[in-house]
């Protein structure tokens, strides 16, 4: 295994200061990562931005998006007509519940830090920013177009938190309920993209290339960057496409690993689907 | 190979003390048995993964190994019944779960201290590979441990790299798990068995991911010094 992992990072163990200057690489991207992390600024105080100030401010871009989530599924659950199959409604039933649980968790983590959580909004689910005329018109008439906005908001989350999660680290217990309620996102993102292929669209459980099986360019920004393939490593940015002599499909190499998206990019999709 | 050999020998020498150690250990043990049959330490055969930072990418790279190892015996003995769909869908999970291990690799800070140790050895000797279910139910249980292993040891993690790595993908094995449950069972992708009532999915402490994959890797994982 050395062996191996020695062949990749050739260019650097040459020498019997590799180490050392391996230390100096890492120390130099972990101090360029953790600046990167550091939100736009949500928060709107006078002092220097604290620990808390970012666990707040990461977490209430969160709690927006729950909150359209929530809201999301229940008015699909209360359309008459709109999810009729037993099966379909359960699944929708059981995500709608975590929404509400991952409201109730996001809040109290907000409260920890002797915040006030924002309440929600009203939404327009066509995504049109208030105007109801949005890219998904029939979101609440026709259970395909409701699932695709439901693929968006889950993979949306997804996205959000991983450009966010640098800003937990100071809160040990904030850290593992952010990524408890996370995966709890990624188990609902490929049952609704599981529920879309059934009913016959081109797509798996998880994101191949920048792939949504939806045709407009709210879908196409919103996956803008999926298909990376570079990951950030102790040496830099790497591509591995060899494993065991093991050839990796390169829509693999895409779908391995889920991609942040930052909040200045996310917040867009957060306005079209808010009502003002 | 020749350019690696100062690392590789200076690791050697390493694994050469602590050996040494042991078997100084185990002479002082043998002589105190002679006097007393009840002192006797019975020999640690758990993987040992280190301290720090090493043994937490140790660990790690010990979970997605089980998840590979597995998925390389279902692919090369298809249960009865394997769609292609199946087929296909399980292939890329094995070659998820390939590039996990390997970035891994990357992510720790000393990777000359990643030798052939860690390899985990596995026994499916539970597992039916012709039986759909039988293969299944193992994917689930693991997909749902590697879940619960990265959730568990993230508080753990104090570099923001390995960070990163973890974060990209531990929603991706939510996503296989998501997958085999309902291959499995309809709607049980997020079912009360994997997620609690608050929509939180479950976490395990290193300890507690070793004794329940003790079934298919039953030396244990040592992950005190995680």
């Amino acid at each position: 295994m050395i062996y191996k992992l020695q062949n990749i990072l050739s260019d650097i163990d040459r020498n019997e200061h590799a180490v050392a200057d391996r230390r100096k690489l890492f120390t130099k991207i972990f101090k360029a990562a953790a600046i990167s992390l550091i939100p736009i600024g949500l928060s709107k105080t006078a002092h220097a931005v604290t620990d808390d100030d970012r666990v707040v401010d990461a977490t209430l871009v969160w709690l927006w998006q729950a909150y359209i989530q929530e809201a999301f599924y229940a008015k699909g659950l209360q359309e008459q007509g709109l999810i009729t199959n037993s099966n379909d409604r359960v699944a929708i039933q059981m995500i709608h519940k975590h929404k509400a649980g991952h409201i109730k968790v996001l809040r109290e983590i907000v409260e920890s830090k002797g915040r006030i959580p924002d309440e929600a909004n009203e939404y327009d689910f066509t995504a049109g920013r208030g105007e109801g005329n949005g890219p998904f018109p029939d979101v609440m008439n026709d259970f395909t177009s409701f699932l695709e906005v439901a693929q968006l908001l889950e993979d949306m989350c997804i996205r959000h938190f991983k450009a966010q999660a640098g800003n937990y680290v100071s809160d040990a217990r904030a850290i593992e309920l952010a990524h408890r309620m996370h995966t709890t996102c990624g188990r609902h993102a490929a049952k609704i993209r599981m529920m879309r292929i059934a009913r016959g669209v081109a797509i798996k459980p998880w994101v191949t290339q920048e792939i949504s099986g939806i045709d407009n360019t709210t879908a196409k920004d919103l996956y803008k960057g999926e298909k990376n393939t570079l990951h950030e490593t102790i040496q830099g940015l790497r591509g591995i496409t060899v494993v065991d002599g093991y050839t990796i499909s390169e829509d693999a190499t895409t779908e391995a690993f889920d991609e942040p998206m930052s909040q200045a990019d996310i917040i867009p999709f957060i306005n079209s689907f808010t009502v003002r | 190979m020749a350019k690696h050999n100062k690392h590789t020998e200076g690791v050697t020498r390493k694994r050469f003390l602590q050996y040494a150690g042991l078997l100084s250990a185990m002479a002082v043990t043998g002589s105190s048995c002679r006097k007393e049959r009840e002192d006797i330490i019975e020999p640690d055969d758990r993987l040992v993964l280190g301290d720090g930072d090493a043994g937490r990418g140790n660990f790690i790279w010990a979970i997605e190994d089980l998840s590979i190892q597995f998925y390389k015996l279902v692919l090369e003995n298809p249960y009865v019944g394997m769609t292609a769909t199946e087929r296909a869908m399980l292939t890329d999970i094995y070659q998820h779960e390939l590039l996990h291990r390997e970035y891994f690799n990357l992510t720790i800070v000393e990777p000359e201290e990643v030798t052939e140790q860690k390899v985990i050895k596995t026994f499916f000797t539970e597992v039916d590979f012709t039986d759909r279910t039988s293969v299944l139910t193992t994917a689930m249980e693991i997909e749902d441990l590697s879940v619960a292993a990265y959730n568990g040891m993230i508080n753990l993690v104090d570099t923001v790299i390995t960070m990163g790595v973890i974060n990209k993908l531990i929603s991706v094995e939510a996503r296989h798990a998501a997958y085999i449950r309902e291959l499995l069972y309809p709607n049980s992708f997020a079912d009360a068995s994997a997620v609690d009532a608050n929509g939180l999915d479950k976490s395990l402490t290193p300890g507690e991911v070793s004794a329940m994959s003790k079934k298919y890797a039953p030396n244990g994982l040592n992950t005190e010094g995680i």
